[in-house]
């Protein structure tokens, strides 16, 4: 599965990674916010989730970074502890996505009819 | 650098997409093809000397914005609400869409913009203008008319509101 996994600093810097989805050596010690132009938007939200919350999910992300192209699943919660971390999962979903795309193309095309 | 969100929203096929792509990258296509989910690009750009990151969010169109999941609004410090000019039944959900957005986002900055101006005739466009409160602007992403100047004056307003907060 194409995935990736990263911890997050309060200051937004990307402290750990693992995954499949882009090397190691783009995204470690980089900026989050700038890697990912939709974390620089959520950023003050990101800041304030709380450990015990639900997880922040948005599904079908489309091409979040220029590398990845596809749709993907961002899903982001905050670690326990006397730090604060935050967790961030990348999911492929490109497949679902473009069948759902499919379906809401001829859906959309045909309400479009006079 | 100050970083705004802006969410660009309203139903489908009104220029969403050809918005934020002539305004991110000026181009435009023809083709439709309808968004699903989201896509966020920024762009910088400068205001009587000071640099705005304005981050745009094109969601999937939706008749209604009761069917906009409430995550696509947070954080958003300006909506822009699109509907298009060569199809009325766009405006239709419209006055309850604004006070959805508005009970969402309190004190949000919201601009109603009436897209595809170029299919439609400067006698058509009289009529609309008298139905419509003047702060509505109309914009072509085709033709790339106004399209600039709505996310600068955006802009503008947004540094205009942190220099007061
Ligand atoms: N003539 C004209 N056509 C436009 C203009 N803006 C968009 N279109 C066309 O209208 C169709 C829909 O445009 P999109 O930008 O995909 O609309 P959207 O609001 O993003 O649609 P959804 O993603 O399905 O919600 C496409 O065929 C575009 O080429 C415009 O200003 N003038
Ligand atoms: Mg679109």
């Amino acid at each position: 599965m194409l995935t990736q996994i990263l911890l997050i600093s309060q200051s937004g810097f990307i402290l750990k990674s693992a995954g499949n989805l882009l090397p190691s050596h783009w995204l470690l010690h980089h900026s989050a916010r700038e890697t990912f132009p939709i974390i620089e938007s959520l950023w003050p939200y990101l800041q304030n989730l709380k450990a015990q919350e639900p997880s922040l999910r948005l599904d079908c992300v489309a091409q979040p970074h220029p590398k990845l192209a596809g749709f993907y699943c961002f899903s982001f919660r905050q670690t326990g502890g006397h730090r604060k971390y935050l967790e961030l999962s990348i999911q492929c979903c490109t497949e679902q996505a473009l069948q759902f795309r499919k379906k809401n193309q001829q859906q959309n095309e045909a309400r479009l009819l006079p | 650098m100050i970083s705004r969100k802006v969410l660009i929203t309203g139903s489908f096929a009104v220029g969403k997409t050809s918005l934020f792509n002539r305004f991110i990258h000026n181009t435009f296509s023809e083709r439709y093809l309808t968004t699903i989910g989201v896509k966020v690009d920024k762009k910088e750009v400068a205001i009587n000397g000071q640099d705005v990151s304005l981050v745009l969010w094109d969601i999937a169109g939706e008749v209604s914005q009761e069917k906009v999941p409430r995550t696509y609004f947070l954080g958003a410090s300006a909506v822009v609400y699109v509907f298009d000019l060569s199809r009325p039944n766009t405006l239709k959900n419209m006055e309850a869409d604004l006070k959805l957005i508005q009970k969402t986002l309190p004190g949000c900055l919201i601009k109603v913009i009436g897209n595809k101006k170029d299919l439609v005739s400067e006698e058509e466009l009289i009529i609309m203008k008298r139905q419509i409160p003047e702060t509505y602007l109309f914009t072509s992403a085709k033709t790339g008319e106004n399209v600039e100047g709505l996310f600068l004056s955006l802009g503008a307003q947004l540094v205009e509101k942190k220099d007061l907060d």
